[in-house]
């Protein structure tokens, strides 16, 4: 084999594999060398470029039992071969072979850092489950134009390993535009040149817009949410427990949790009665939160976290209780999924409890 | 009020025993140069070095990039407020020195992250300054002078230098000149729209240690009412950049690309109305006066059919500028807003700070927090090879190689007032 | 949490983006850096202004709420 060939590595399910039909669907691991069933289409898409090396199968059962168990077992096995780049399927609309490819694709591209692509249908759960992590190639429901597919992975794979494309973005990255490389949108946003400045395209959309022309927004909006509100508390307030919960990013000094000040993942928990005492010191408290300058809430944190307030209105007898955790977050440019994901966390704790309600304080 | 600039182009800088300009090639006499920023007691001493394109060089602590000007008429009125006497802004003639900057760094200040500036390898391509020479200054202060006072004399010191060395340039024959006037549009068939220009000069949202950075004619800009400001000041030193580059430097606002856009179609395609400053707040009520303010000027002063508008960096900043824009759009002044990404993933329908339909219309000028790996420098300037580089999560310093940084810190790649060459997409 | 059945009262000096994700109980506060403080007040003063804001947004927990208006500690915007 000439050494600039590329080295395929191929996953294909139990069918595919030309093990079995849905009886084999528990099969185990089975390496086999060169390709197998679509993988000989592969290998003739790929011509002088490469060859497939080899063919990792596995039953789409017994992969699905322990999904992510699997996907490092199938990477395991293929480390052998040295592969230059892995594809997988295409699974069109099988969701048990989708979630496979994705998670198998997702282990390899992690632990050998080298282009791994799949291929999917729309309506395929894996499609959701790991466009962000895999380069997921459209695909239709069924399996007719499986050459078609194969092919359009072939080129991807072939545009992101080439070095001297003119790469229009300007990370130089070699990957075009999902609808033009007609992959699944990974949900980033990569910078691009562009042939006007900034200034010249804002002009010339202003005109246009003024002149009742055609021009695109640079920013398409987002959807506004419709999001039906919870019920309003009915029993009175002196029978109730509230809970404080802030995404301004209160944390104890050395910020154990490891709280990022710009594009956080995490929450915690403190206990009120620890963290914030009536007698707190200011040099006990950090913020991890890069987006405003944080003198006043280290001089005293109960201007983020009112829990001097909700210590005497509970003494008062106004609430019921003060909720003992406090929920805290840094909430400056984290992604939107997480920052749902994070309320959903943090609701569990809430149940738990019986908090009747929640006062956020943000910034 | 009419502002001529007079261009002159320089491509190489060379120490000489007298500052002075020979055909393209910049002399500087650095001991006078130094004698000149010396004259600001707060500075004890002044490294300077003269870098060309190519050289293996990295420029770190970088607080802001400066194009030499200076005022032939008046004269002694540049950076009004820094320098001379206070004096308005934009009328009659100053000199350019075109394709060379002056960069200043101040190693002594404590803030979270500053710029860079590579002049070879990636990074010199990926910058407008990477191309050009610079002359690069790095000054220490006298004792006992607090922080705060020689961020304020580094910066100083940077607009001194830029006047001296421009200064050079007067006698000089030009090789371009740009006349900004803002004389009324005659014999056109048919009428022009009035487009209005609102600048967001500045954010208090990451005040260092909470005191805001002068900016405008030497002073603060974070109470002021919106305002009426002629395009003029700004291109002629009325306007600074605050003390951390930010995808933006004075430079950027020497040339404003958005003005100049303007100015260019002036005329001929529009009428450019006017212009509006105002700062972005963190108090809800403030803000919503400030838009309410700014909308009444634009459709009441400037009688603007269409505005421009422009940020400067920060999350925040994008509700207040969404809420200038959606009340002259309630106006029924047509509104074209630039923004920026500061998201680190997601779509860009889900990083809009707002949502109002009306905001159809909108320029954005790149993720500003991409990342890119930058090769080793074999010399540091500013600082040297152990000074920490900014990235939240890697521990880095300017001699490493692979320097992973985010986008807005390299100087000369993205611009919020519009010269770039970037645009965001979903990928 | 809203989803999840617990009324929430966000308590935000930027009460647009609140707003936009569909909240019905926003309660506009100080300022982005101090959103229940004031340094211009004394500390009593200040704490007696916080107290304020707690008793309205524990109020709003017992409203319905609004999803097109942002409250303020006196009513309305």
């Amino acid at each position: 084999m000439m050494s600039n060939e590329l080295r395929v590595v191929h996953y294909v399910n139990q069918f595919f594999g030309q093990q079995g039909g849905e009886d084999m669907a528990g099969m185990q691991f089975v390496v086999k060398e060169g390709p197998v069933g679509p993988g000989i289409a592969l290998e003739r898409i790929l011509g002088a470029r490469g060859k497939v090396v080899a063919t990792l199968i596995c039953g789409d059962n017994y992969f699905a039992e322990n999904i992510d168990r699997a996907a490092d077992e199938g990477a395991g096995l293929i480390a052998d071969f040295k592969p230059d780049v892995f594809l997988a399927g295409p699974a069109f609309e099988a969701g048990r072979y989708g979630m496979a490819c994705g998670a198998v694709s997702k282990a390899v591209a992690c632990r050998f850092g080298i282009p791994a692509i799949t291929g999917m249908a729309e309506e395929n759960p894996g499609v959701e489950l790991y466009r962000h992590d895999v380069y997921i190639v459209r695909t239709q429901r069924s399996a007719l134009k499986v050459t078609e597919n194969l092919a359009a992975m072939v080129n991807l794979a072939m545009k992101i390993l080439s070095r001297d494309e003119q790469s229009r973005l300007v990370t130089r990255e070699a990957i075009g535009r999902p609808s033009e490389d007609g992959y699944f949108a990974q949900g980033v946003i990569k910078n691009e040149y562009t042939r006007k400045t900034a200034a010249e395209r804002g002009i010339d959309m202003l005109l246009a817009k003024l002149g009742g022309g055609h021009f695109e927004t640079e920013l398409p909006l987002p959807v506004q949410s419709d999001l039906k509100p919870a019920p309003p508390i009915e029993k009175p307030l002196s029978r109730c427990e509230i809970a404080l919960v802030s995404d301004g990013g209160l944390v104890p000094k050395s910020n154990p949790h490891g709280m990022r000040g710009r594009g956080n993942l995490v929450w915690a928990a403190y206990e009120l009665d620890t963290f914030l005492p009536n007698d707190f010191s200011s040099d006990d408290y950090s913020i991890a939160h890069t987006g405003y300058y944080p003198v006043y809430v280290l001089e005293d944190p109960n201007r983020m976290v009112p829990a001097d307030i909700m210590r005497d209105l509970e003494r008062e007898g106004v609430i019921g209780k003060l909720h003992p955790f406090f929920y805290s977050t840094s909430g400056n440019g984290t992604v939107r999924n997480r920052c749902w994901e994070m309320g959903t966390e943090i609701v569990k704790n809430l149940q738990q409890r019986g908090v009747d309600g929640v006062i956020l304080t943000s910034t | 009020m009419r502002l001529q600039i007079d261009g002159v182009r320089v491509e190489d800088v060379r120490p000489g025993s007298k500052t002075r300009l020979k055909g393209k090639i910049l002399y500087i006499d650095t001991c006078d140069l130094e004698r000149a920023l010396l004259s600001d007691k707060r500075i004890k001493s002044v490294k300077i070095d003269l870098v060309r394109p190519g050289s293996s060089v990295r420029i770190v602590n970088v607080i802001d990039v400066v194009q030499p000007r200076c005022k032939t008429e008046p004269e002694g009125t540049d950076f009004p407020g820094w320098l001379g006497k206070l004096n308005v802004a934009g009328n009659g003639r100053a000199v350019c020195l075109e394709g060379i900057v002056v960069t200043i760094c101040n190693r002594f200040s404590h803030r979270s992250y500053s710029a860079i500036l590579d002049m070879s390898g990636w990074g010199s391509e990926l910058s407008k300054y990477g191309k050009m020479p610079h002359v690069v200054l790095d000054p220490e202060p006298v004792e006992h002078v607090s922080e705060r006072e020689f961020e304020l004399a580094a910066r100083e010191a940077g607009l001194r230098a830029a006047v001296y060395l421009a200064a050079a340039g007067s006698s000089k024959r030009r090789t371009g000149t740009e006349i900004f006037d803002l004389k009324p549009a005659l014999g056109r068939k048919g009428k022009l729209p009035r487009v209005g220009y609102c600048y967001m000069l500045y954010t208090p949202q990451h005040d260092y240690q909470g005191i805001s950075d002068p900016i405008f004619y030497g002073g603060q800009v974070t109470e002021i009412l919106p305002t009426i400001v002629h395009p003029n000041e700004i291109l002629d030193g009325a306007l600074v950049n605050a003390l951390t580059v930010r995808g933006m430097e004075t430079y950027s606002i020497q040339n404003h690309a958005v003005i100049k856009e303007l100015y260019k179609r002036h005329g001929r395609d529009l009428v450019f109305a006017g212009m509006i400053v105002y700062a972005a707040t963190m108090e809800p009520l403030r803000r919503q006066r400030n838009a309410m303010i700014a909308a009444s000027l634009a459709s009441n002063v400037l009688k603007a059919d269409g505005m421009v508008l422009t940020k400067c960096y920060g999350g925040m900043p994008h509700v207040d500028e969404a809420l200038v824009a959606e009340a002259c759009e309630n106006m029924g002044i047509k509104t074209t807003m630039f923004v920026h990404l500061v998201h680190s993933g997601s779509s860009l329908a889900n990083s809009a700070l707002f949502s109002s339909p009306k905001l159809d219309a909108i320029i954005n000028v790149g993720q500003a927090l991409e990342r890119i790996v930058l090769p080793k420098a074999e010399k540091i300037l500013g600082g040297n090879p152990d000074t920490p580089i900014y990235n939240p999560d890697v521990n880095q310093t300017a001699g490493s190689a692979g320097l992973d940084v985010e986008q807005f810190l390299l100087a000369g790649l993205h611009d919020h007032l519009g010269s770039s060459r970037i645009v965001a997409v979903d990928y | 949490m809203e989803q999840a059945g617990f009324p929430v009262v966000n308590i935000t000096a930027v009460p647009s983006v609140s707003q936009m994700v569909g909240l019905s109980r926003v309660l506009r506060g100080e300022s982005v850096a101090n959103i229940l403080g004031n340094a211009q007040l004394t500390r009593k003063e200040e704490k007696n202004l916080r107290r304020r804001y707690v008793l309205r947004a524990l109020e709003l927990l017992k409203t319905g709420g609004d999803s097109k208006q942002v409250f303020t500690l006196s009513g309305a915007e």
